[in-house]
């Protein structure tokens, strides 16, 4: 019985590939009928695995089946005057298969120059050194990254089953007014990540986050990040005057 | 000041310094030297260590420089700090960031031109890991995303710059008749 390891195709190109490794067969020279045979065997047995999968290498089957039609055509002779481009059906497939293999070989090398540079290791940082860079390298985190946190500390979040139903606890408006006032007091700034930890049900989590979004908007507040897919730290923006007329509409609209 | 302090200042930079060093910014350090004296004693430094055969690499990755450890010592390094969660890429992932990285920018349908399979998985991944980006969109109907490499897949691969990528082999007839594919 056949045994097949889908894993080990990376894709119908890849499968071709190792069909013309294993006959020795010449790239530049495919017996196209034999392969297309030899091609459909394996397909049929990848069909018994996984449907989802058999989908692109349907659609290679297809080409095969095609080219090989048109090598049993005659060629057409005598009708131009002259039998210019007379091309072969398979080569357009041997461009892609050369090139394919291309990637494939230097993906290879890829992983061993990671794998080289996986056993250098540099520095895992230091506490001084955070302290420098939180001056200056800091910069603004985009509505992606907030989403991105959110998402996280969203999955974070185990999942009861059985959950008594609250009623509209907690209010946007009065999460703007909580932020307003934790962003004022004291602290200088809030990681959003213990922000949110703070929160007790999924429902405070998104009015507060709602509010966070809003606060941004009126731009009473900031969010950075110190590095890429870091910390997201809430500020309050400075020198920045809101006329609290606007925030009455607004938040009135909650 | 001399070639000989530089160095003594790099030395602790490098030391402290998580992320690669570029020649720019170490010229915003020592005003009163140039590009060139900064490069020198980098170069000093980098074959000092080697000729002390020192556990310690200055290494050129990502345009600039940085401390890393001999690949030598690292199976000791794992046994002592216990082995990292590695950043292992899947082959199907090699193949995509190998056409990303000599195509770009190159739009989704191209690469999956290439692979013959679809790529949405894979260039997600990609994407959160930081190791490809998005770099515009094509002018053509569909105004379809453009991917590019980002710094960080120069850091987790060592490379210095796009062009210090290893040469695409040309194949060919022998070639692909004898070549041992790793299937």
């Amino acid at each position: 019985m056949y045994r097949v390891n889908l894993d080990v195709f990376e894709g119908p190109l890849d499968l071709l590939l190792f069909l013309i490794k294993k006959e020795q067969i010449d790239i530049y020279d495919i017996p196209i009928a034999k392969i297309t045979e030899q091609y459909l065997e394996y397909l049929d047995i990848i069909k018994l695995f996984d449907i989802s999968v058999a989908g692109e290498y349907i659609v290679m089957a297809a080409t095969l089946m095609q080219i090989k039609s048109r090598c049993l055509l005659p060629q057409q002779q005598d009708t131009g005057p002259v039998p210019e481009n007379v091309s072969d059906p398979r080569e357009e497939l041997v461009l892609r298969l050369i090139e394919y293999k291309q990637f494939k070989e230097v993906s290879i090398t890829l992983s061993e120059i990671h794998q080289k540079r996986t056993e250098m290791l540099k520095r895992q940082g230091t506490d001084f050194q955070v302290e420098f860079q939180k001056q200056d390298k800091i910069f603004e985190a985009s509505l992606f990254d907030l989403i991105a946190a959110f998402s996280r500390v969203l999955k974070g979040i185990p999942k009861d089953t059985f959950r008594e139903v609250i009623k509209d606890e907690f209010t946007v408006e009065e999460k703007i007014a909580q932020l307003r006032q934790k962003v004022s007091i004291g602290a200088e700034e809030i990681v959003l990540n213990v922000l949110i930890a703070s929160a007790a049900s999924r429902l405070e989590i998104v009015a507060l986050f709602l509010a966070l979004l809003e606060l941004i908007r009126l731009k009473e507040i900031e969010v950075f990040q110190e590095k890429a897919f870091g910390e997201v730290v809430v500020k309050k923006r400075i020198l920045e005057f809101v006329s609290s007329n606007l925030i009455e509409q607004v938040t009135g609209n909650w | 000041m001399n070639n000989k302090e530089i160095k003594r200042i790099l030395e602790a930079m490098f030391f402290i310094s998580t992320e690669p060093i570029t020649v720019q910014q170490l010229k915003d350090v020592f005003i009163d030297a140039d590009a060139g004296m900064i490069k020198e004693a980098i170069v000093t430094f980098q074959n000092e260590l080697v000729e002390k055969n020192s556990a310690l690499r200055i290494e050129e990755v990502a345009g600039g420089f940085q401390m890393t450890t001999s690949s030598d010592v690292f199976p000791y390094l794992r046994n002592f700090f216990g082995q990292k969660p590695k950043q292992k890429f899947s082959s199907a992932s090699l193949e995509t960031l190998a056409i990303i990285a000599y195509r770009q920018p190159v739009t989704k349908a191209e690469v999956e031109f290439i692979r013959g399979v679809n790529v949405d998985g894979v260039t997600t991944t990609l994407l959160e890991r930081d190791i490809i980006k998005v770099v515009g969109h094509k002018e053509v109907p569909g105004r379809p995303i453009l991917y590019g490499t980002t710094k960080t897949f120069l850091e987790v691969f060592g490379i210095n710059d796009l062009s210090m990528l290893p040469q695409l082999k040309q194949f060919t007839k022998q070639d692909i008749e004898i070549s041992e594919n790793k299937l």
